[in-house]
C-alpha cells in the first residue's frame, strides 16, 4: 500500500538528523528524526543556510513557543 | 518583536500579570522546582502526584531550551526528504503539544516551566549543579518511616570545602545550598553545614550579615541573598559587584579555615565592621579559631 510522502527539509549534523517540522518567520522548529523528544527551536542565517543559529535568551525562547502556539491556535480555528 | 506585535491573547501575554496566572521573570524558590533532583516535601509531592507524561514533557522543554539558547551557532548539512507524512505529522504533532502545554494556562505544567525558565539558567550552572547532587547523595532515609530523611551534615561540608577549595565559588555554594534547604526542619542541618565549611559558630544567617549587614539583614533566605546568589549563578561570576562579595567570602574561608599562612588585616576588618554594623543578629560572630 503506498504511503502519502510530504517533502521535509533536514539539518543533519552530529550524526543526528533533525526535520524541520515549522518555520515561523525565522524561528526553525526541529525534531530529531530517531527521538521525537529530542527537539530544538534555532533562527535561520540569511547568509548561511547550513548554519542554525541560537536563540539569545530565554524571553526568545518563550516568545518562539508563544508564535507556534498561536499559529496552531489559528490553525484550530480556521478548521 | 513583542507580544503587542504578534497580537498575543492577554492571558498569554508575559506581562506578570497576576491576574492571569501566567506569571514569567524574577527567581522562584527552588523549592518550587519539580525537577528529578529535588528532596524536599514539594518534589516528592509533585513526583508522585504528577502523571509521568507531563514529567516527560517538562523534561524534553527543558531539554529543548537548552539545545535552542545560546549554543554557538551549528553548521549542518541540508537535504530534502521524502516523509511519510504519518511520521511528519507525530514530529510536528510532538514539537507543538509541548509548546501548547508551556504557554496556555490551562495546565499547572505551563505555570511551572514559565516560571523555571529563569530558574533553570542558573540551575544549569555547574556549581549549583554539584550542590544539589551533593545534597541529595549525603541524604539518607531513616528506618523509622518512609517519608523520614537526614542530611549527613559531615560528609556535605567535606565535599563542598573540597570543591571551594578546587575553585567552586564560596558564594555560589552558600546560595545554592540554602536554595536547596528552606524547610523550616532543615534549618539546623544548614546551619551546622555552614559552620562546619566555614568554621564559624554563627549559622548561615549570621555568615551572610558578615557579608552586608545591611543588604541581607533578612539572612541567608532572604530575598536580597537569594537573588544576588541566583544572579551571580546566571551570570558565570561577570557580574559586578558581587565578585567582591564573592571574593570576601573566599578570602574569608581561608582564613577562618587556616589554609593561608597569613592572615589578611584588611578582610579581618571588613568583617569586623560588618559585625559590629549587624543590629539585627546577635549573632556570635566570627567564631572559629
Amino acid at each position: 500500500m503506498e504511503q502519502d510522502i510530504v517533502q521535509a527539509k533536514v539539518y543533519s549534523f552530529d550524526n543526528k538528523k533533525f526535520v524541520l517540522v515549522e518555520q515561523i518567520n525565522n524561528y526553525l522548529f526541529l525534531v530529531n528524526m530517531k527521538n521525537s523528544h529530542d527537539m530544538m527551536i534555532r533562527k535561520e542565517s540569511v547568509e548561511k543556510p547550513n548554519v542554525l543559529l541560537p536563540l539569545d535568551d530565554d524571553d526568545e525562547f518563550e516568545h518562539a513557543l508563544q508564535l507556534l502556539t498561536r499559529k496552531k491556535l489559528e490553525e484550530e480555528e480556521d478548521n | 518583536m513583542r507580544d503587542d506585535d504578534i497580537d498575543v491573547p492577554e492571558f498569554m501575554r508575559s506581562n506578570g500579570n497576576n491576574n492571569s496566572g501566567y506569571r514569567r521573570g524574577g527567581p522562584t524558590p527552588l523549592a518550587q522546582y519539580n525537577g528529578s533532583q529535588g528532596r524536599g516535601d514539594d518534589s516528592r509531592r509533585s513526583s508522585s502526584s504528577r502523571r509521568p507524561h507531563v514529567d516527560r514533557m517538562e523534561e524534553d522543554l527543558r531539554r529543548c531550551r537548552r539545545q535552542s539558547v545560546g549554543n554557538g551557532p551549528i553548521n549542518t548539512v541540508v537535504e530534502v526528504v521524502g516523509i511519510a507524512t504519518k511520521v511528519f505529522d507525530n514530529l510536528r504533532h510532538s514539537f507543538v503539544a509541548g509548546a501548547i502545554a508551556a504557554t496556555l494556562i490551562v495546565t499547572p505544567l505551563a505555570v511551572s516551566l514559565s516560571n523555571n525558565f529563569n530558574d533553570s539558567v542558573y540551575q544549569d550552572n555547574a556549581i549549583v549543579q554539584m550542590v544539589n547532587e551533593t545534597i541529595s547523595d549525603a541524604t539518607h532515609r531513616t528506618n523509622s518511616g518512609e517519608d523520614s530523611f537526614f542530611y549527613d551534615d559531615f560528609t556535605i561540608a567535606g565535599i563542598l570545602q573540597d570543591e571551594i577549595e578546587n575553585g567552586a565559588s564560596p558564594y555560589i555554594v552558600l546560595g545554592a545550598l540554602a536554595n536547596k534547604m528552606t524547610a523550616d526542619y532543615e534549618q539546623d542541618d544548614l546551619d551546622n553545614i555552614v559552620n562546619r565549611m566555614f568554621n564559624v559558630d554563627c549559622g548561615a544567617d549570621g555568615l551572610v550579615r558578615m557579608i552586608d549587614p545591611e543588604r541581607y539583614a533578612d539572612g541567608i533566605h532572604g530575598d536580597n541573598f537569594m537573588n544576588d546568589y541566583k544572579t551571580l549563578a546566571r551570570e558565570d561570576y561577570r557580574t559586578q559587584g558581587l565578585t567582591e562579595s564573592d571574593d570576601l567570602l573566599r578570602r574569608f574561608y581561608y582564613q577562618n579555615n587556616d589554609l593561608t599562612p597569613d592572615s589578611n588585616q584588611e578582610l579581618s576588618e571588613m568583617m569586623q565592621d560588618g559585625e559590629q554594623q549587624d543590629s539585627v543578629s546577635n549573632e556570635k560572630g566570627l567564631g572559629g579559631k
